[in-house]
């Protein structure tokens, strides 16, 4: 039986006497370690710092570091709320992601936060007794999109759900180069490797995406289908490499059996931010899209719709609105169970589109703001090829390439739009004026 | 180094990096994105091998305002002549 903790504090003790290394990091062109020890004993002593600070939330938007790791650690510890955004976002989202939460303070660098200033509340003094809780966006970081807020507890119990279906030990070393800033990327990419013992090594960053394999040499690599299959084109995968765990958004069978040609196991982990990641990782038999349920995941099929029963389901969102009836969460997503109680993901019944690399665009709020550019005319998002584009209805071909060209300068690049079509006709509706989107996907 | 020689270069290096680019005429006005069949992380690519050829880096918070390829040849222009 795995060990099972109950909130960052419990994990940290457990290892605090380890001299074994928690983080591999790079500085100055060398490869740093800091032991478990080091972790526990930086973590602690910045809690007692953080303590004494006024802010009980703190949106946190710092590269990935061993500084930003403990800082996050130390501020949950102190029972401060943390806010953890991908410092990439364009400005706007930051200011509406720190106004949303009424963030009280921030760490990021010099000129994010002479940004945020003046979006910053003032200091509440509001700390949580116990821990601190973390707050993730649920599609992308967007400051649009529904801010979930998860307990420490929960994190570690998703934590346990991925030991439980796929252990990770002392010797081995988990390449972290996922954006914290996603449950998928906090859980398994960090949080995971530190909970039962591994290395975690921090990436490089961006421009090091496909060299951190041959640089810091994991057993282990959590990676989302676009990364992995860059990672593949360039033969970046380091020999010692045993395990992939794929996640965030589907990934074709071909990339999964050209990795395993190389002599590496691939595993595909289904979750929500609302559910702090794992509910459930497919196995390695014949089929590598059917998933074994997480140990502490109950799963049921409603009308086509899977449902969950989680001990790692959020608070609420923030705000408190809490979709959960009688415990029972519904994903959103389409999906059965088969005759041996194996979850399958078959689509997504909300309205939302999952691109290749994980992004997800929400398509009411993304039409809203093309027919805002399109007055009088009708838009609609859909995927043509595996990438977004509008379509448009009531208006000329130009006028829709233009809309897409202004829409694109307000959104992150991952959740621009590849085009515009346009749609013979009024778009096809339900009789209460909703979109018959299967119909849209068939005509583009 | 000029801008046009600087455009060439940056529309040679998309086009190694994203093979289905090879026959597309790329101009100044080509929009950055996925309309050019360029996903994120092919930006990722195209961006890390445009900062190594013009010995430039342009910062991770610049990239999210490059819209199109004149934006790109903007970046490494400004940053060369720094």
């Amino acid at each position: 039986m795995e060990e099972r903790f109950a909130g960052f504090r419990e994990l940290l003790q457990r290892r605090s006497g380890s001299a074994l290394p928690a983080l591999a990091y790079d500085r100055g062109g060398e490869k740093q370690l800091l032991s478990y020890a080091g972790f526990a004993g930086q973590a602690f002593a910045r809690e007692a710092q953080y303590r004494k600070d006024g802010a009980g939330l703190v949106l946190l938007a710092a590269e990935t570091s061993p500084e930003t790791v403990v800082s996050l650690f130390a501020h949950i510890l102190a029972g401060q709320d943390v806010l953890l955004c991908d410092p990439s976002l364009p400005d706007e989202l930051f200011l509406q992601a720190a106004r949303m939460t009424r963030a009280e303070a921030a760490e990021a660098d010099p000129e994010l936060l002479e940004l945020l200033a003046p979006a910053l509340a003032r200091p509440s003094g509001r700390r949580r007794g116990g821990e601190g809780r973390l707050i993730f966006f649920t599609s992308g970081t967007s400051a649009r999109s529904k801010a979930a807020v998860l307990t420490s507890d929960a994190f570690c119990r998703s934590a346990w759900n991925g030991q439980s279906m796929l252990p990770c030990r002392e010797g081995d070393v988990l390449l972290s180069i996922l954006p914290l800033a996603h449950v998928f990327g906090f859980v398994c990419s960090l949080l995971w490797g530190l909970g039962y013992g591994a290395c975690v090594a921090l990436g490089r960053g961006r421009r090091h995406f496909l060299d951190d394999c041959r640089y810091f040499e994991p057993t282990i690599l959590p990676a989302v289908p676009a990364l992995l299959e860059a990672l593949l084109r360039m033969d970046a995968l380091n020999p010692g490499l045993r395990t992939v765990l794929i996640g965030a958004a589907p990934c074709t069978e071909q990339t999964i059996r050209a990795v395993r040609a190389k002599g590496i196991s691939v595993r595909f982990g289904y979750g929500l931010t609302e559910t702090a990641s794992g509910l459930a990782i497919s196995t390695e038999d014949d089929d590598p899209f059917a998933m074994a349920l997480c140990p502490d995941t109950e799963a049921m099929i409603e009308e086509g719709e899977i449902a969950v029963r989680t001990p790692c389901l959020m608070e609420s969102y923030f705000g408190g609105e809490n979709p959960a009836v009688n415990g029972k969460f519904y994903t959103g997503d389409l999906g059965y169970l088969d005759d041996r109680g194996r979850l399958h993901v078959t689509g997504r019944k909300k309205e939302m589109l999952v691109l290749p690399s994980g992004v997800k665009i929400f398509c009411p709020e993304a039409e809203r703001a093309l027919e805002r550019l399109l007055p009088g005319a009708e838009a609609a998002v859909v995927l043509r090829g595996g990438r977004p584009v509008l379509l448009a209805a009531g208006c000329p071909a130009e006028l829709a390439e233009k809309a897409v060209a202004a829409y694109n300068r307000t959104v992150p690049r991952a959740e621009q739009l590849a085009g515009a079509a346009l749609h013979p006709g009024p778009l096809p509706r339900t009789a209460t004026g909703k979109l018959k989107r299967w119909m849209l996907e068939e005509n583009a | 180094m000029k801008r046009e020689e600087i455009l060439q270069k940056t529309i040679r290096v998309i086009r190694d990096c994203v093979p289905e680019l090879q026959e597309q005429e790329l101009s100044e006005a080509s929009v950055v994105n996925t309309d050019m069949g360029m996903d994120s992380m092919n930006f990722i690519l195209v961006i890390c091998r445009l900062e190594a050829l013009f010995d430039v880096k342009i910062p991770d918070r610049q990239w999210q305002k490059l819209a199109t390829l004149g934006d790109v040849v903007d970046a490494i222009e400004k940053r060369c002549r720094a």
